[in-house]
């Protein structure tokens, strides 16, 4: 490794010879159904279909061959510089072997060739592949150990530590000493974004393996192309020009993508140890597209999102606003206590009945007197408990607030929505396509004093309430707000309702293309552990429905096909993992 | 009181009974008897210790635990002063009692050889068990597990050690750089040249 280094030669154990290869004990190839290709491996045979794989690997790995990889990745394309993916292929017709070319000529002193499955296209005529006979595992293990003898094996310290598949390959793979004698090459760690920036990625260059996963995704995905690879041999690393910073909203992936420690996120840095995690699949909440995610959470915290494959929604990512976007579940301005008559209580149960009450005499008054507005950050099933309250309270008066949208940003491969509502086609499906436009006349009807009480549902982490909305709110007689921060709306109530993050409640959200996609809860509710859906429906029994009962989310969106023609026969269990898209 | 008849038959394994004779229910010459006994020991060397715990002048008044006696933790320094720990928490993954807490940060600019430590460094002794996980995990081998005997305090709050008292603790036993589980005569950090020779 280390040219000028003139250590004294060690004689060179040969390497092992490997035994003869065995004949694989099969007959000819059987035929495949017309269309498809019969891919035979370790001695079985398969039928696939040779155009829905761009590659071996991908074959292999929907049939469930674990072939170990790092720079394959399903988001990118093929690099194939690792190695690590190696099988073996025989010969259809012989059962032999491929062997390399034999350029010195010498009759069977060759060795089988290894095929890189990561790179390898499928051969409609039929393939014999072998994924784990003597040679291709020891020709993983000479791959690791080529990988470790510049690695500075720092896992200890390493936040990559315990979901590093460089670990992973190394227990199955590895060698527990080092047959390297010379010092390691060593790479100063070194900061990708502006310094200044809160957020920003950090390389730490002596840990990476070059599996160039970084580089392809700026090049592919996200299109910025920042990140190279400078210098050659071993001395090569993951560079940035001079005076330029990583900076983009799709920075995040690449530290999810590469396989090991080696890029990090400066704002996690140090903060979690990957196997203290509890791993809940849910929706990003921050944009109308509801990526898929992963919700990290360490005991009653939740600690890191991550993107989860979907290849009708984000394909395997997610932009940088949603990644950071859930501080404010475990802030300190959350609404914890009810606040009723002036005065802070924990007793949940009796502010939504008096709330109910309360709304309940207003509308016995007047049932017009009584409005409510929401959000389209609420789930399906919270929407629909707020819609059965005001049937029983007899109001039509219903308005919804919103985030206010911003530009799409495009990507190659990936596009940012504009519109910064997770649930908005769920608001139209319950309210109908006017409610947002029906807020100006609620507020309006306010000011004309018309309307008296107005209960206001926003669990909105970032919203900031138009001026107007706050001059009419001064003129109510009584105002609900339930919510999850202190703000200037929890300020003007008269009865103040902790609402839920989207970490603290299960539920449906339908995306911007129609999609109904499930939000699961990770962490108990904060607020008297009561769920924005509970408490609606406390309120909903404190304004005395009759049937109102204590039900879970999961039970609320069964009864909702019953209402709504388009979720009939839905459950949240049909939904499944990926969502579904709904009236198709 | 009588003197046990061998009883050869297992299911009556009752003892015969007896009426006391007239001085046997007096009581008086038994009690004197077992007087004697209590006054014979008055004069006589005692079997216990007069145990404080903290002095070790007089060997008869401290227990010296065999080695490789788990006794409360210690956290070892390195050659700069600084804690050794790389903030890795190998030793709470390990920990069966889940009694370490630990919170990691990038360390000061000046620690030139390391880039973690641990800001926050907690181990509840009263829910440990004392089981040395925690000295077998840890990859660094900053923290140990001293031969201390005396366990006792007297609030709970003083159970609770953190970094500060650890590593205290490691000084006060001249323990801070060597690893008491290799010592050859038993003697805590009682030989320079065993503690490079074990890691
Ligand atoms: S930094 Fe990570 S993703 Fe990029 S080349 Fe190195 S190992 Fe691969
Ligand atoms: S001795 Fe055992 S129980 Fe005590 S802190 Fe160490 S690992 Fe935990
Ligand atoms: S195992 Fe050792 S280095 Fe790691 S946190 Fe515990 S004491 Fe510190
Ligand atoms: S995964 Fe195939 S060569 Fe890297």
């Amino acid at each position: 490794m280390s040219t000028e280094t003139p250590s004294a030669p060690a004689p060179a154990a040969p390497p092992a010879p490997l035994g003869p290869l065995p004949k694989p004990p099969l007959g000819p190839l059987p035929k495949p159904p017309p269309g498809l290709m019969t891919l035979r491996v370790n001695g079985k045979d398969h039928f696939i279909d040779p155009r829905k794989y761009r590659t071996l690997i991908e074959a292999l790995h929907e049939l469930g061959y674990p072939i170990p990889h790092f720079c394959y990745h399903p988001g990118l394309e093929p690099d194939g510089n690792c190695r690590m993916c190696c099988v073996n292929q025989r010969d259809v017709k012989t059962g032999q072997p491929l062997m390399t070319l034999n350029l010195a000529n010498q009759p069977f002193t060759s060795y089988p060739k290894p095929v890189i499955s990561c790179r390898e296209p499928l051969d409609p005529r039929g393939m014999v592949i072998e994924t784990e006979t003597p040679e291709v595992i020891k020709g993983r293990q000479w791959v690791m150990e080529f990988f470790l003898i510049n690695h500075p094996l720092d896992c200890p310290v390493c936040d990559k530590a315990g979901e590093c598949a460089l670990q992973d390959y190394s227990f199955l793979h590895g060698n527990a000493d080092s047959r390297f004698q010379e010092t390691k090459v060593e790479k100063a760690p070194k900061e990708l974004s502006a310094p200044e920036q809160d957020y920003g990625i950090k390389l730490w260059t002596d840990r990476c393996i070059l599996c160039s996963r970084c580089v392809r995704f700026l090049t592919e995905v996200s299109g910025t192309s920042e990140l190279y690879i400078v210098k050659r041999g071993d001395r090569s690393e993951i560079d940035i020009a001079p005076g330029h910073w990583l900076n983009n909203p799709l920075m995040g992936n690449v530290v999810d993508i590469c396989p090991v420690g080696a890029l990090l996120d400066r704002r996690l840095i140090f903060t979690y140890r990957a196997w203290y995690f509890r791993i809940t699949r849910s929706v990003c909440p921050a944009c109308a597209r509801g990526c898929n995610i992963i919700v990290d959470a360490d005991k009653q915290c939740v600690r890191r999102l991550r993107p989860r494959e979907n290849r009708d929604v984000n394909l395997w990512w997610m932009c940088d606003y949603g990644r950071h976007d859930f501080h404010y579940v475990n802030a300190k301005e959350r609404v914890l206590l009810c606040r009723v008559d002036g005065a802070a209580t924990t007793d949940i149960q009796g502010a939504t009945r008096q709330v109910g009450a309360r709304l309940k005499e207003f509308a016995q008054a007047d049932p017009q007197s009584v409005a409510g507005l929401v959000s389209a950050w609420l789930t399906l099933e919270e929407l629909h408990t707020f819609r059965q309250l005001f049937e029983t309270l007899g109001s039509r008066q219903i308005g919804a607030l919103a985030q206010p949208s911003t530009k799409d940003e495009v990507f190659p491969k990936f596009r940012i929505e504009a519109d910064k509502n997770p649930n908005r086609a769920g608001l139209q499906l319950i309210f109908g396509a006017d409610v947002e436009k029906n807020t100006a006349a609620l507020i309006e009807g306010i000011q004309a004093g018309r309307i008296k009480a107005l209960y206001l549902v926003s669990s909105m982490p970032h919203y900031t309430p138009p001026p107007e909305l706050l001059e009419a709110l001064k003129k109510l007689q009584y105002l609900v707000v339930q919510d999850i921060l202190s703000g200037p709306l929890a300020d003007a109530a008269h009865a103040l309702l902790p609402g839920a993050a989207f970490a603290e409640k299960d539920g449906v959200f339908v995306n911007s293309r129609n999609r109904a996609q499930l939000l699961r809860r990770v962490i108990d509710p904060l607020g008297q552990g009561h769920d924005d859906l509970a408490v609606l429906q406390r309120v909903l029994q404190g304004a005395g429905a009759p049937d109102a009962k204590l039900l879970s989310a999961r039970e609320v969106f069964r009864r909702m096909g019953a209402t709504y023609p388009v979720l009939a026969g839905l459950t949240h269990r049909e939904l499944g993992h990926k969502g579904l898209v709904l009236g198709k | 009181m009588t003197a046990q008849t061998p009883n050869p038959t297992p299911q009556s394994p009752r003892k015969e009974q007896r009426t006391l004779t007239w001085a046997e229910r007096l009581y008086l010459p038994e009690v004197l008897r077992g007087l004697r006994n209590t006054w014979r020991h008055l004069f006589r060397k005692p079997f216990t210790i007069d145990y404080d715990g903290t002095e070790r002048a007089s060997p008869l008044k401290y227990h010296t635990p065999r080695p490789g006696y788990r006794g409360e933790h210690y956290l070892k320094k390195d050659e700069d002063g600084h804690v050794k720990c790389v903030a890795c928490f190998m030793c709470a993954a390990a920990c069966p009692a889940e009694c370490i807490h630990i919170e990691a940060a990038p360390t000061p600019p000046d620690w030139k050889d390391r880039e973690r430590y641990p800001v926050r460094f907690e181990i509840d002794l009263l829910r440990c068990i004392y089981c040395g996980y925690c000295e077998e995990a840890c990859p660094v081998d900053a923290i140990a597990l001293s031969p201390t005997y005396n366990l006792c305090s007297v609030t709970r709050e003083e159970k609770i050690y953190n970094c500060e008292k650890l590593l205290a603790d490691g000084e006060r036993y001249g323990l801070s750089l060597s690893t008491h589980r290799y010592r050859p005569d038993g003697v805590p950090g009682a030989t320079p040249a065993a503690q490079g020779s074990a890691h």
